[in-house]
């Protein structure tokens, strides 16, 4: 990777760029959390609730957010700083962006991370990456509203099948992903899931209407408890 | 309270699906700016055969996942929740656990204009919280990586997304175990052998399958009043 390209991914512009998308999520977010508040003034629900849950959100997702550094620093080092801060704010989680940036580089019989980029394949990159990310959110702005009239039908019809349909949709997504660690056949990832279960399940379940507060914490202790035992007994992973 | 009363549509269905629709609009545009800069600047088109081929390779790739997963998402997010976390992405990594997370300790139902609000609320939350990580991240993150030991990383990164899973699986599927236990298992054994090789699923069915498979299954439990009641 020679230094000027290093230079030209990490210019000015192109921060300002990644600035941009990101000050546009931040603004999307900033004008539907406006929009609930005046919902619940409208429907007579506390606002004080909103705040806390803004606040469960923001506890529940610093976990998870934090999975994404590792991937983000070795894309940084590829596909420079700003690209990879955009990328990662906005669309797909990680996997699929170096997922994006591999194919495309293999497509230019290249390797992602050996060095040998030009910046037609950085630009080349970035336009696969907003392809990619454009399919998703054509399709989230062109079906959203009609599976929304659906979904109030569903609602009006039957509120108490409604419900459950909702919680079987996310434990199927849930069972799959947890049942993809265990199908690697890996103590270590063995360990790692059945560790954050059982004290997900005593945290959140067991102790968790009694103490609120720890409830909230629940999610991240968890993740924590499964890398912590999982990394004791298989550090390096098989 | 039903969500197509026309006055919660004035007050809400609109509005959201407007600020939706107009912010993607304009993301969408801003994510092809930093290639055409590149491009006019500094030269760097390589003609339209190289964006047919990496095209051609990514399409295989995602191009199921484009339609699968937002609608497999939908049920939980509903509208304002869709068009948060499909632009803001890691769905299942932060938005439902966060939405979800919210609506169970707030103890508010499916369905209603509460529930509606009150996941957006954390949604948003949560979307606030990733922006903070990764521009602190793209800052000083190199230095924080140079400093962590290698163990702690290799953990980190291995086990991180394990962890999360099962903790989701422990805070959904414990309210209905007779749902996620038959349906957790079944997917163990589809994953092991497709792992394995013994049978032959594109990676995109696989999901497809667990969502159906959880649908049916819990209808079956409901209209035999197992679930729900």
């Amino acid at each position: 990777m020679d230094s000027e390209l290093m230079g030209i991914i990490n210019s000015l512009p192109m921060w300002s760029f990644a600035a941009l998308l990101v000050l546009l999520v931040l603004f999307q977010s900033a004008m539907f959390f406006r929009l609930c508040k005046k919902e619940a003034d409208a429907i007579g629900y506390p606002r004080e609730n909103l705040k806390s849950s803004f606040k469960i959100g923001m506890i529940t997702a610093f976990g998870p957010s934090l999975s994404n550094i590792v991937a983000m620093i070795s894309m940084m080092a590829v596909i420079g700083s700003p690209i990879t801060w955009m990328r990662l704010s906005i669309i797909g989680a990680a996997p699929t962006e170096l997922g994006v940036a591999t194919l495309t580089a293999q497509s230019q019989g290249l390797a992602f991370g050996e060095g040998g980029f030009t910046v037609g394949i950085i630009s080349l990159i970035f336009l696969m990456m907003a392809i990619v990310g454009t399919g998703w959110l054509l399709v989230v702005i062109t079906t959203t509203s009609s599976m929304g009239k659906i979904r109030a039908k569903f609602i009006e019809k039957d509120k108490v099948w409604f419900s459950v349909l909702t919680s079987a949709t996310t434990i199927g997504l849930f069972s799959n992903l947890a049942a993809q660690q265990l199908a690697k056949f890996s103590v270590g990832l063995y360990a790692a899931v059945l560790t954050s279960f059982a004290v997900m399940f005593v945290l959140y379940k067991i102790l968790g209407d009694k103490y609120p507060g720890l409830k909230k914490y629940s999610l991240t202790i968890a993740m924590v408890a499964g890398v912590i035992i999982g990394g004791l007994i298989n550090p390096g992973g098989s | 309270m039903g969500n197509n009363i026309p006055e919660i549509n004035e007050r809400w269905n609109k509005p959201v699906n407007r600020i939706g629709i107009s912010t993607i609009i304009l993301c969408i545009i801003a994510t092809f700016i930093p290639s055409i800069y590149l491009n006019i600047v500094y030269d760097a088109w390589l003609g339209w055969g190289a964006v047919g081929s990496a095209f051609s390779i990514c399409i295989i790739y995602f191009g199921i996942n484009w339609f699968v997963e937002p609608l497999s998402f939908y049920p939980v997010l509903g509208n304002a929740g869709t068009y948060l976390s499909w632009l803001a992405g890691s769905v299942a990594q932060q938005r439902v656990p966060a939405s979800i997370m919210a609506k169970d300790t707030l103890k508010v139902t499916d369905g209603t204009q509460e529930a509606e609000i009150v996941s957006i609320a954390a949604i948003v939350g949560s979307i606030i919280v990733n922006v903070v990580v990764l521009t602190i991240t793209a800052i000083v993150g190199s230095y924080i990586i140079s400093i962590l030991p290698q163990v702690v990383l290799q953990s980190i990164t291995r086990y991180i997304l394990p962890g999360l899973f099962g903790a989701m699986l422990a805070m959904f599927g414990c309210n209905a175990p007779l749902l996620t236990i038959p349906l957790f298992s079944v997917m163990v054994i589809i994953n092991a052998f497709s792992g394995a090789g013994f049978i032959k699923l594109p990676s995109w069915s696989i999901p497809l399958i667990a969502i159906v498979g959880a649908i049916s299954y819990s209808r079956f439990l409901y209209k035999k009043g197992k679930i729900g009641n």
